[in-house]
């Protein structure tokens, strides 16, 4: 909100006449700023379009309390209000709804389990489309090994579908409550991507509504150039309605931890476990850069020694060289390092908390057995949203090519350090397909990335603190821009962060993309302010 | 205690709701109501909704805010004027399951229906009996991936408006399960699961006789 323009030029400043500043309790009075949500759509003719929508039998719910449910993201910083729902149902009803929103030029925000952290699934005015409504598998080829289901279900209910028949996803974001159409949107990132990839590039084909309202089916082979703009489009080129995704025989897991008091070294080694293709699973979980765990794990088939073998073959080649500890010895060296440092000992009760918090529900016991975890899918989960999970939260992030992603970690964890006492780091690598090139484009895929990309989350614990969202925003940009510097992709560069996309990715790209946005998009309606 | 105010609209209620898992519609969920409260409803403006509700208290277990959220229904049924008809009859079998002979009778060919809302209402102090008893004896259980008993629905307030779909529910509770016989704690499930599933049912306490006649 630019308060210059509500001030007459001659005017005392007169504190009782500025408008109410909607961002932030904290937010310096009186002083200009920018702002980082898009402006709201104020409702050109809405009541035709809603006229035209009830002709056709679409019910679009206009009252607060169907709208309030939308107001904001898992990120809990972006609010904005539609000026109606509507529940998805099948392909036909999204077609006729997308038609009528480009005659009328109607914004559609498309919403799954709405776990953007930048406002990207919140509907600042215009249309707001649930797509939950669309949450049904639909059948399952136990022989090909692929599973088709409607794009509005939860990973968690794919998940608790497919072990009915012993089957599991093959990668999905550590999150419950993710859609599989907004995850094959923009990536899904998994403790398992550095063996399957993306959960995106585990789509084998796609119904695909298109912003003009024609229902299309489309995969590497058939409508290849739609496929292609729709995973990682972040929404700008189709609303998915189904997926045919490829899938797995169940298996539970082994898991090992490994700690470090060196960022650098736990980096260094996560690459290499990767890139000897060592384990089905791995990833850096830290507390600041005081307790940094780097995860191991395996897949455990029943009847097949294949895990197990993997596993020895693990601890016999590459344990040794890794410069982890075990929890013991991690613990006894991490407490003569704070002994000497009373400073540091406010982070040490603090770390101490966390891990008698944390580490039992990393292992709980009724999702254990003989050793091997059970449900990754509910366990990883849980404990992200118990844990980490906030009402307002940020995580920038960055993602990079194998040789830069040290010392974009480093740099980034130096960042968290100027802003909070307390906070987390993740990080994963994705392995990429060369037929999935022409995917990763204006992608968080970072376009010199080889067989792997790398990506690291930096997310503050508040520890009950209250942040201003300046605060907040002021720490994602310095992120960001190390990611300029760096020259890397972002996996959450949409809605609020989208100023960074010209500036990570190029301007040649950007119009690229931004030309066949609207040729595909004539009225720039769908996911608008997402990226365009 | 938190209460519906404190909803920030995480979703992960939805996740175990056997309301929500029929309708996929966010009203029909303790967020739904919630939600819809935060922004002027009152529980008659949603009585429809409410009315969906089986009660069985898995969402008070998934909430990361601690919210009461079956208290918030509860408030809402009688604001709304509904009757919780479940809520009468409920008979706590699990002292029954601790039996020697429950561990002794039961076998991988048994489906265990364990009731829903009394064994979320005790949770803590029983998964691990539960989860004990599943790999002694190898039997399945209505137990989905977040440990949750999955409701028949069947006796609820829900199923009696016409606003629960029993028979697809019951569908859904034995899809990919194998069994030839079920045992359920809520003797109220006994002869509709019959009639949908053909199979035997038995409730817990003739487990006992059953392992008798066996001996």
């Amino acid at each position: 909100m630019n308060t210059e323009q509500s001030l007459p030029d001659t005017a005392e400043p007169n504190i009782s006449s500025l408008p109410i500043d909607p961002v932030a309790a904290d937010a310096l009075i009186g002083i200009p700023r920018q702002q980082t949500n898009p402006k709201r759509w104020q409702g050109e003719q809405w009541p035709e379009f809603v006229e035209s929508l009830k002709q056709q039998g679409i019910e679009i719910r206009q009252h607060r309390a169907a709208t309030g449910n939308y107001v904001t993201d898992a990120g809990g910083l972006a609010h904005g209000m539609p000026h109606g729902v509507v529940i998805a149902k099948d392909a036909e009803q999204i077609a006729a709804l997308m038609k009528a929103a480009q005659k009328f030029a109607v914004p559609v925000t498309v919403r799954g389990g709405g776990l953007t952290t930048e406002g990207e699934s919140v509907a600042f005015g215009g249309v707001l489309l649930d797509m939950t409504g669309m949450s049904h598998l639909l059948h399952i080829d136990k022989h090909a090994l692929t599973v088709r289901t409607q794009a509005g279900i939860f990973w968690h209910h794919l998940a608790e579908t497919l072990r009915r028949d012993d089957l599991d996803y093959l990668s999905a974001p550590l999150n419950l409550t993710s859609s599989v159409g907004g995850t094959l949107g923009v990536g899904g990132i998994d403790v398992n991507s550095s063996k399957h990839g993306c959960s995106a590039d585990q789509a084998v084909s796609l119904q695909v509504v298109t912003p003009t309202g024609e229902i299309i089916e489309c995969s590497d082979d058939e409508n290849s150039e739609l496929f292609e703009r729709i995973i990682l489009g972040y929404g700008q080129f189709g609303i998915i309605t189904e997926a045919t995704l490829r899938i797995r025989h169940y298996t539970p897991l082994r898991m090992h931890y490994f700690y470090y008091s060196s960022l650098s070294h736990a980096v260094e080694d996560l690459l290499m476990i990767d890139a000897a293709k060592s384990c089905d699973y791995s990833g850096i979980l830290t507390m600041m850069d005081s307790a940094i765990t780097l995860l191991v794990a395996f897949d455990c088939q029943d009847g097949s020694s294949d895990g197990g073998e993997r596993e020895a073959a693990f601890m016999r080649n590459m344990k040794p060289k890794l410069r982890g500890y075990g929890e013991l010895m991690f613990g006894l060296r991490l407490t003569a390092r704070f002994a000497w440092r009373p400073w540091k000992w406010r982070e040490a009760l603090f770390l101490l908390r966390r891990k008698r918090e944390l580490f039992p529900d990393l292992q709980p016991d009724h999702h254990m057995q003989g050793g091997k975890m059970l449900d990754r899918t509910v366990v990883f989960s849980r404990a992200v949203w118990k844990h980490w999970g906030d009402r307002s939260m940020v995580i920038p992030d960055l993602a990079t090519n194998t040789e830069k992603f040290v010392e974009a970690v480093e740099r980034g964890n130096a960042v968290c350090r100027k802003y909070f006492p307390y906070y987390t780091l993740y990080c994963v690598g994705i392995r990429l397909r060369d037929d999935h090139k022409a995917h990763y484009e204006l992608s968080s895929i970072p376009p010199d990335a080889g067989d792997w990309a790398y990506g690291c989350e930096f997310e503050p614990m508040y520890n009950g603190e209250e942040y201003s969202r300046d605060t907040l925003q002021s720490f994602k940009n310095e992120i960001y821009d190390v990611g300029v510097e760096l020259e890397t992709s972002y996996y959450r560069f949409g809605g609020m962060m989208k100023g960074y996309i010209r500036r990570a990715l190029g301007d040649e790209v950007v119009e690229k993309h931004l030309k066949l946005k609207q040729q595909a998009d004539p009225a720039m309606i769908l996911n608008r302010d997402v990226i365009f | 205690m938190k209460s519906f105010s404190d909803c920030y609209g995480c979703s992960l209620c939805l996740l175990s709701c056997p309301m929500w898992q029929q309708k996929r519609d966010v009203r029909f969920s303790a967020q739904g109501f919630a939600k819809s409260m935060q922004h002027g409803s009152t529980a008659t403006d949603i009585a429809e909704e409410l009315s969906a509700c089986l009660m069985c208290g898995a969402c008070d277990l998934l909430c990361p805010e601690k919210i009461d959220l079956t208290g918030m229904i509860a408030a809402g049924w009688q604001e709304a004027g509904l009757t919780d008809v479940s809520h009468t009859s409920v008979p706590d079998s699990f002292a029954l399951s601790c039996e020697p002979e429950v561990k002794e009778s039961l076998g991988p060919d048994d489906f265990y229906i364990i009731d829903a809302r009394t064994f979320h209402s005790q949770y803590a102090r029983r998964i691990k009996h539960y989860d004990a008893l599943r790999h002694a004896t190898g039997c399945s259980m209505n137990l989905d991936l977040n440990r949750m008993a999955i409701p028949t629905g069947i006796g609820s307030l829900s199923s009696s408006l016409g606003q629960f779909d029993l028979k697809k529910q019951i569908e859904w509770l034995i899809q990919g399960r194998t069994f030839n016989r079920i045992v359920v704690e809520n003797p109220a499930d006994q002869s509709m699961l019959a009639e949908i599933t053909g199979k035997p049912v038995i409730h817990l306490s003739e487990l006992a006789e059953v392992t008798v006649e066996h001996a």
